[in-house]
């Protein structure tokens, strides 16, 4: 930036490369955070493509379903809900960074988000439980 | 002899880099001894006066207040008076300049970028008037202070803008520290300059160039949590670009 | 210096991304590994009766409305961004795909949606 600090004369520049995610175990952790996205992207386009088979009609739904029932769908789905997991855990993890100045510790925020997601997890697949008894 | 007292040795490959010379950086290695409580300033103060005087590199305070010392310790940045020599022995130590900035000499790396950074912030109480010394001091509660004070303990030793790998790729990012000072200001109840600031804030290089990386708090000697800063002022930059900062009355933002 | 437009991408991303928290994993258990091989739920609960009684409810209209709208502009914002990171640079053109592809993919959702009836 342009100011009225002035660069020294004669510097030596280290360039930036584009793998300085490899280089410390905290930037990977933190690349593997945001490659989780492409969970959350592939299960938006797993949906698209039910709502899209659905709207065409009984036949294509079914198709559509009967893909759902194959090995490659399960191995699929298993990387999904994993990247969706950690993506969760994480979210919760950075909550408190963007929260303003609260007299609540991060341990509390982080802890709440899980215990929320997992409570209202159990109770969505418990009442569906329910109703298709 | 105690163990504290006993010597041993460690190995130390430091980065040269003289500018007089056309020559690239190199690394040089030096046989330290050092004891249980010796620091790497140390190290480097006994590589400068018994073994290599032409090695450059800045220290003050041997404290981790002044914020002079800081370099990058097997690739992690971190001040040279606060890391001990102690924890790396037997295995090799490196040290290298601050990542992201242009090196001068040897450890020694050029400022200026963060130095214009940090006045383009505008560092300073813009109070919403000018009160003179016979009015007596401003009064501050302590929750007041609490919205602010991690923020003002920055001692501008850089290390997060060398953890920060999105000043390493965009080099015109605010950066760390000048944005967590901006915060500082902008949070105390003394202060009515968020408009003074918030070109800084809002800009691409502002707040919304950083993603949360969070290694910049990681590494702060002072815990002064820049990432919070930054990130809670995702916030306010969005219902600033909305036109409902004005809603945001808990720090009196928006004046 | 410039203002960043992010704050319109940003508040996408980030109530996706709270949603995709709160509902991701649980979603893609239910239709992903639990309905589709009856493992705690049976394979009828996502039976095209069911489905097309969702789909035509309001609530689950706006529902899968939202989940995907949500999800797919959550990941299309990170990716773009993860797209930075990795020194690939990207412009306006990238920009546009990146956000254009879930926009137009939950447009196409829509449409289906509202074609289902109510």
């Amino acid at each position: 930036m342009s100011g009225r600090f002035k660069p020294a004369v004669k510097t030596y520049t280290r360039p930036v490369t584009g793998g300085w995610w490899k280089e410390n175990p905290f930037y990977i952790w933190y690349t593997l955070r945001e490659l989780t996205a492409v969970g959350v992207f592939l299960y938006g386009v797993v949906l698209v493509t039910g709502v899209v088979s659905l709207g065409i009609g009984e036949n294509a739904y079914n198709a559509w379903r009967a893909a759902l029932t194959t090995w490659t769908s399960l191995i699929f789905h298993l990387i999904l809900f994993a990247l969706l997991v950690y993506h969760s855990y994480t979210w919760f993890k950075v909550m408190p960074k963007t929260t303003p100045q609260i007299p609540i510790a991060p341990q509390t925020i982080v802890r709440t988000g899980v215990a929320v997601t997992t409570a209202l997890s159990l109770v969505i697949v418990a009442v569906l439980f329910g109703v298709t008894r | 002899m105690t163990a504290e007292t006993n010597t041993r040795t460690i190995e130390i490959d430091v980065l040269r880099y003289d500018p007089d010379t056309e020559a690239p950086p190199r690394y040089q290695t030096y046989k330290v001894p050092f004891q249980h409580d010796t620091s790497v300033l140390q190290g480097l103060q006994y590589i400068k006066d018994n073994l290599d005087g032409t090695l450059t590199f800045r220290w003050s305070c041997r404290m981790a207040i002044c914020g002079s010392c800081g370099t990058m310790i097997n690739g992690i940045p971190q001040l040279s008076c606060h890391t001990f020599l102690r924890d790396y022995w037997p295995k090799k130590l490196r040290i290298d300049p601050l990542e992201h900035f242009p090196i001068i000499k040897d450890l020694a790396i050029d400022q200026t970028d963060f130095l214009n950074k940090l006045d383009s912030v505008k560092p300073y109480l813009i109070p919403k008037q000018e009160k003179p010394i016979s009015e007596g001091a401003y009064l501050q509660t302590p929750k007041q202070m609490e919205q602010y004070y991690n923020y003002s303990q920055c001692i501008n030793c850089l290390l997060c803008y060398a953890a920060c790998p999105q000043y390493g790729l965009t080099p015109t990012f605010t950066g760390p520290a000048a944005l967590a000072l901006l915060h500082r200001y902008n949070a105390d109840s003394r202060d009515v300059g968020w408009s003074a600031r918030s070109d800084v804030l809002n800009s691409e290089d502002g707040v919304w160039r950083c993603t949360l990386v969070g290694y910049c708090s990681e590494v702060c000697p002072k815990n002064v949590d820049p990432a919070h800063a930054i990130n809670q002022n995702k916030v306010n930059s969005t219902l600033d670009y909305f036109g409902v900062l004005k809603l945001l009355s808990t720090v009196g933002l928006g004046k | 210096m410039k203002r960043a437009n992010d704050p319109i991408f940003w508040s996408s991303f980030g109530a996706g991304g709270m949603l995709s928290a709160l509902l991701g994993p649980v979603l893609i258990f239910i239709t992903g590994i639990a309905v589709p091989f009856g493992f705690i739920l049976p394979k009828s609960t996502l039976s095209y009766a069911n489905a097309l009684a969702f789909a035509q409810n309001p609530i689950g209209k706006l529902f899968l409305f939202a989940v995907i709208l949500l999800f797919l502009l959550h990941g299309a914002h990170r990716l773009l961004h993860s797209l930075h990171d990795f020194a690939i640079h990207g412009g306006p053109r990238e920009k546009l795909w990146f956000y254009g592809v879930p926009l137009t993919l939950t447009f196409v959702a829509l449409v289906e949606l509202l074609l289902v009836g109510f």
